[in-house]
């Protein structure tokens, strides 16, 4: 496979000269209507978002460095951790493959019960995580019908870690499709059925043409996957069971915590989630400014 | 390699695509596909390269019976309209594609595959710009990285769906000459899509000429420009003068009974249309028996072309007729004027009747403007 292209659309099609800013046009309105506007969101966002993100931080920090690094070498909030990390580990490359074979089936080919697919696809987004979680409970309770087939034979799914990856799954399910359907839907079928015409297969179309159409797309989808998967509260909470050490993984150990008022420790597990939230926005800020147009297509210009 | 197609049926839901199309392809030959959008000639082109399954007839590669082949095996060369790049590959990864994803075992080597695409560079103009991107390039020039990269396979045959859709009309003039050009030196049959008449009866040896699904003539340039087979042929290759008329008797009646001209003789008697382009109206003697009369009622003078409206006295109807620019001494003509034109060239397809003209033997209710709509639709 080649490079990468190194030159981007978004960036090509730049005027050779920025038009003269207009001050004074007649669209603007007065000084002050400005800054008032501007302040009110400014403070808005500041209120509602800023405020709430540092405190995270100072409250973690509150008695230093050492305590809330202590924090961690808490073997239960380790467990979590690791409970959390293997969560996403399951769900995301899961719904990896199956947001690229729904997306791929709904873009490149008619069928009958499309718009089914579709809708079923937006479900989770749809459903209340607890709903989704009681779904689990239903199912696999002690009174429920798949008990008899799943407590017998693969041990425990309710109350273990196969309850909490299935809740993940369930809950991350529509991120990578919905990122790549537009996309693929106007990209359209003309480069798989040139590529076919060559004499390529139907793995090397997918592979070597593509694949390579959509992976920054794909990449976007992951990360705000990801970023899910992680900090999923209402569906894992109801399959949990939250034992200690065992089924608990970051944000409800998180609620633990802040009950048992060991609030350095809370926030500081926190101050993580916090972090991973830093961090995917960052990506996706870089992802949506360097290949904007190789992105979903209702971002386009 | 010579194709065949027999009874190809084609539908979209309750869109019938393909009619039962019949046609045969000689080894070689450039064939230009001309029709509206809508009339199934995009839809025949990936038909024959298998992008769409047929419902019914067969589609042959001279002795191989393609219909059973899947569009791998089929070895076809395509041409997308919108060329179908692939904007993460250089234009020399481009060309090699085709020739890349061949099994381990008919893989040509790496030193092969660069000598072709080298090759194919050079036969498309464009050596030099391998290691560029497709959004790098013209729209000229990627037209030409897209033919290079059907051509790489080796194709049984060529197909261009529109070729010169997204081109502005100056590139399109070189285009099509340096094809015209490529296809004398490389021979492949070559089929191309397109609506614009001028395209095809520049470019092509043959042209079918499609609507609604069906094939309304196939026949060289000549054939299908001097010898319109249908109303629709006559009026998408320029906008013809229809004017009402009848044969009785042998004799061609038209506007009642003011003008008669001989036929060709295998008219059916009643009620036809006649055909006749702007340029194929002559202006006529006074003692011309056969000739209309009528008002001029629109000049505009076009370069080596003059062109008048002229108001027919007997239907009302404005006819259009082209001359070619003449001397200023011998005659100018003025709005008013009155003058007499007769159909020097001309052609008879059958009519319905109208009630009206049943009883009066003329229908002043249908102009020409009227048939044409009809007649289009």
């Amino acid at each position: 496979m080649s490079g990468t292209v190194d030159v981007s659309p978004g960036q090509r099609e730049r005027l050779p000269f920025e038009p003269l800013k207009q001050t004074n046009s007649v669209i603007n309105e007065p000084p002050y209507v400005r800054w008032l506007l501007i302040a009110t969101a400014v403070g808005f966002l500041a209120l509602f978002l800023l405020l709430p993100l540092l405190s995270v931080f100072v409250e973690a920090l509150r008695k230093g460095f050492g305590p809330y690094f202590e924090s961690f070498a808490d073997p239960e909030t380790l467990a979590a951790i690791q409970l959390t990390v293997l969560a996403a580990a399951i769900a995301v490359p899961l719904n990896l493959v199956f947001g690229l074979c729904a997306a791929w089936a709904i873009t490149k080919f008619e069928f009958r019960g499309k718009q089914f697919l579709i809708t079923l696809i937006d479900l989770p987004f749809s459903v209340s995580p607890v709903v989704a979680g009681l779904i689990f409970v239903l199912i696999f309770g002690a009174q429920g019908w798949a008990q008899p087939f799943v407590g017998d034979h693969v041990g425990k799914v309710l109350f273990a870690t196969p309850g909490i990856v299935l809740a993940t799954v369930f809950v991350t399910f529509p991120f990578i499709a919905r990122e790549l359907i537009p996309l693929m839907q106007e990209q359209g079928t003309e480069d798989e059925q040139a590529a076919l015409s060559l004499g390529a297969t139907g793995w090397q179309t997918f592979t070597r043409v593509t694949l390579p159409n959509i992976k920054w797309a794909l990449l976007y989808g992951v990360l705000l996957c990801n970023a899910r998967a992680m900090g999923e509260f209402g569906a894992v909470s109801v399959v949990s069971g939250h034992i200690r050490g065992l089924t608990n993984t970051m944000p409800l150990h998180i609620e633990i915590l802040y009950n048992e008022y060991q609030f350095v420790s809370a926030f500081a597990v926190a101050s993580l989630l916090a972090l991973l939230a830093l961090v995917t926005l960052a990506l996706k800020s870089f992802l949506e400014w360097r290949y904007a147009d190789q992105l979903a297509a209702t971002r386009r210009h | 390699m010579d194709i065949q197609i027999r009874g190809v049926q084609k539908h979209y839901g309750s869109f019938h695509a393909l009619r039962g199309i019949d046609l045969d392809i000689a080894s070689g030959e450039l064939l230009a596909l001309l029709g509206p959008s809508g009339s199934g000639k995009t839809t025949l082109l990936r038909a024959i390269a298998g992008l769409e399954p047929l419902d019914g007839g067969q589609v042959r590669f001279g002795d191989i019976d393609a219909t059973a082949l899947t569009v791998q095996q089929r070895q076809v060369g395509f041409v997308f309209q919108q060329y179908a790049l692939f904007k993460h590959m250089t234009v020399f990864d481009n060309i090699a594609f085709g020739l890349t994803v061949r099994p381990k075992k008919q893989r040509p080597d790496t030193a092969t595959i660069n000598k072709r695409v080298r090759e194919l560079l050079e036969l498309v103009q464009l050596g030099g710009l391998e290691q560029r991107y497709p959004a790098q390039l013209s729209g000229g020039q990627k037209q030409r990285v897209a033919l290079a990269r059907a051509l790489a396979i080796e194709p049984r045959v060529l197909l261009l769906d529109e070729p010169f859709g997204a081109l502005d009309a100056k590139v399109r003039k070189d285009l099509r000459r340096w094809l015209r050009q490529l296809h004398r030196e490389t021979g492949y049959t070559t089929i191309f899509v397109t609506h614009d008449q001028e395209e095809a009866l520049e470019l092509a040896d043959r042209v079918v000429v499609m609507n609604r699904g069906v094939i309304e003539q196939v026949g060289t340039t000549d054939q299908v420009w001097d010898a319109p087979a249908t109303p629709f042929v006559y009026d998408f290759l320029g906008t013809p003068n229809v004017l009402p008329a009848r044969v009785e008797r042998g004799a061609l009646l038209l506007n009642g009974a003011t003008a008669t001209l001989a036929t060709a003789g295998a008219e059916p008697e009643g009620p036809v249309n006649v055909y006749t382009r702007p340029n194929e109206l002559r202006i006529a003697d006074d003692g011309d028996a056969a000739a209309l009369s009528g008002t001029v009622v629109e000049i505009q003078r076009t370069g080596l072309l003059l062109r008048l409206g002229v108001q027919l006295l007997s239907s009302g109807d404005t006819i259009e007729i082209e001359l070619p620019n003449p001397d200023p001494a011998v005659q100018r003509w003025q709005l008013g004027d009155a003058i007499r034109v007769r159909p020097a060239r001309y052609s008879l397809f059958p009519r319905k009747a109208t009630t009206a003209e049943v009883e009066t033997g003329f229908d002043p209710t249908r102009t020409v403007a009227e048939h044409r709509e009809r007649s289009r639709n």
